[in-house]
């Protein structure tokens, strides 16, 4: 049996994060009016050296490229890889996503464009939707508090930033809270997957003799196990379904970790990166964090950071609703009711005429 | 009783009868806009009043017109109303103005911080084996060079300027730690 599964997998996604190149990445969507998309990917390495399988976004020869270095007060060279492309609409995004070879291979990710007309304003709806990897019901609402998750989706800079501020201590409260409650929703979806991969595979073994909904019922104690044994998996098996279980069905125990292993893949594996939606007109909705930046301060954009912790349990939605002022149905309006107006004052006066 | 008088009391009873009108506005109306229509100079200006606003004198189009018209008042300001809550929830949401487009530096996640505590800050009971930062860095290069995959030119493990950040972070915080501070 893989013993300590949580370490191996620790290790294999550590190694996973060091052999890749460590690009900070930020991916720009400009959305305009007709449902096309300029897209710009800006990467950030210590070295001039950009290899297209640690990008996290799809990044290939038909983009306009650019590199670019800055030099910081210590004398540190840090080099800027800047790519950009025309999308015509989402449909030509989504392609990319699917012969996806970068970094984020595995996730599953999609680009959506919706507008609706609603007579004064016509509503743009953009979103970018990353699958959920756990294939069994682990929401991490029902473990976070509201409050706790708007924390966790932010940006590592700004929890840092809440972290250092005036309300350092609630924040730094927060943050440790939330790890513990994040170490209990992680390790209850891996039971949890791991028990169904262990039923999918051997529901019909002839000596199995414990149904899969008391296996279930048993994932509370499995997963207290989990944190007391120091996530050893062999230990925590024996302690709650017994010796004799872990005896009888160490192979299946091992494949099903096994099968579970391939399904997360794209959780331990994913690599972070900042996506940044531009929209046209006025920006009215979003599940990301407004951003405004220019001279001005006039440019507004939606960030959300994009980590394997968002979409373990849940789709991770990215979406962003902006309205653009339709002036023809404004002007039509304002026609119409001076006409309805005048309408009933000329015929108040013709009845008061007519009567006096 | 001679025809006259006959004739003098049906006309009398007829006179106090009224009969019922259901259509009184409209009849008044009908009537006063014959009779004005008549008195007045046709012009070009007076055409076009009556081209445009002829809908005044039927009755379901005025009442449509002006069903219309509230509809489209009660559309604008429902409209208005949820603008205003949802750019007020937005308002929430504002984090930070900045001059320019800069990469944002991401730390790492909560899997890797959970994993780290997992790995660092939960020893088993009864052992005593802590790892240092050079010792982990040279316990996973080995791995790496180990690996049947592995690279012919490793990268150094922690070329990852966020990571290097964690790593360092999380090593100070711990080696601040007195009982810590004597195993590392």
């Amino acid at each position: 049996m893989k013993k300590h599964y949580i370490i191996s997998i620790m290790m294999i996604s550590m190694i996973w994060l060091f052999s890749c190149g460590g690009y900070e990445t930020r991916v720009i969507n400009t959305i305009h009016q007709d449902g096309s998309i300029t897209r710009k990917v800006i990467m950030k390495n210590d070295e001039p050296e950009f290899l297209s399988e640690n990008f996290r976004v799809p990044v290939d020869s038909t983009w306009q490229t650019t590199m670019t270095f800055e030099i910081n007060e210590d004398q540190d060279t840090t080099w800027l890889y800047t790519a950009e492309k025309y999308f015509a609409d989402v449909e030509e995004i989504n392609h990319e996503y699917q012969n996806d070879a970068g970094a984020n291979a595995k996730l599953s990710r999609r680009a959506k464009f919706s507008k609706k007309f609603k007579w004064f304003y016509t509503i743009y709806r953009f979103s970018e939707v990353i699958d959920k990897v756990l294939t069994v019901d682990c929401k991490p609402s029902d473990y976070m508090s509201e409050e706790e998750l708007s924390y966790m989706y932010l940006p590592g800079e700004i929890q840092e930033e809440l972290k250092s501020g005036p309300d350092s201590l609630y924040y730094k409260t927060m943050a440790d809270t939330l790890e513990i409650k994040f170490e209990r929703w992680l390790l209850t979806g891996l039971v949890r997957q791991w028990t169904e991969s262990f039923y999918e595979l051997f529901h019909d073994h002839p000596n199995l003799d414990i149904t899969k909904e008391e296996m279930r019922k048993k994932e509370p104690h499995l997963v207290e196990r989990f944190v007391l044994d120091d996530a050893d998996e062999e230990e925590a098996i024996k302690n709650v379904l017994g010796n004799e279980f872990y005896e009888n069905f160490n192979t299946e125990i091992d494949s099903a970790f096994s099968v579970m292993d391939e399904q997360l893949k794209p959780f331990w594996e994913a690599k972070e990166y900042t996506l940044e939606i531009h929209m046209p007109g006025q920006i009215m909705g979003s599940s990301g964090y407004v951003k405004s930046y220019g001279e001005s301060k006039d440019e507004v954009g939606i960030i959300w950071a994009v980590q394997g912790d968002f979409f373990l349990g849940q789709s991770y939605d990215m979406w962003v609703e902006s309205k653009v002022l339709n002036y023809w149905t404004w002007i039509i309006t304002a026609i119409f009711l001076i006409f309805v107006i005048t309408g009933y004052v000329i015929s108040s006066r013709k009845s008061n005429r007519t009567r006096g | 009783m001679n025809k006259k008088d006959a004739y003098s009391k049906l006309v009398t009873r007829f006179k106090s009868v009224v009969p019922p009108l259901e259509n009184k506005e409209q009849i008044i109306d009908y009537v006063m806009n014959h009779i004005e229509s008549k008195n007045r100079e046709p012009g070009r200006f007076i055409r076009l009043l009556d081209l445009l606003f002829g809908w005044v004198h039927v009755i379901w189009l005025r009442r449509a017109m002006a069903v219309t018209a509230i509809c489209l008042i009660i559309l604008f300001t429902g409209q208005q109303f949820l603008l205003m809550q949802r750019l007020t929830k937005l308002e929430n949401q504002i984090i930070k103005s900045v001059e320019s487009e800069s990469v944002i530096e991401d730390g790492p996640g909560m899997k890797q911080q959970v994993l780290m505590n997992l790995m660092f800050e939960r020893p088993a009971s009864g052992d005593s084996i802590t790892l240092s930062r050079e010792e982990f860095e040279a316990l996973l290069k080995a791995y790496i060079l180990d690996r049947p995959d592995a690279l012919s030119d490793p990268p150094y493990p922690l070329e990852d300027p966020s990571l290097k950040r964690f790593f360092r972070k999380n090593l100070r915080e711990q080696t601040d730690q007195d009982d810590l501070k004597s195993k590392i």
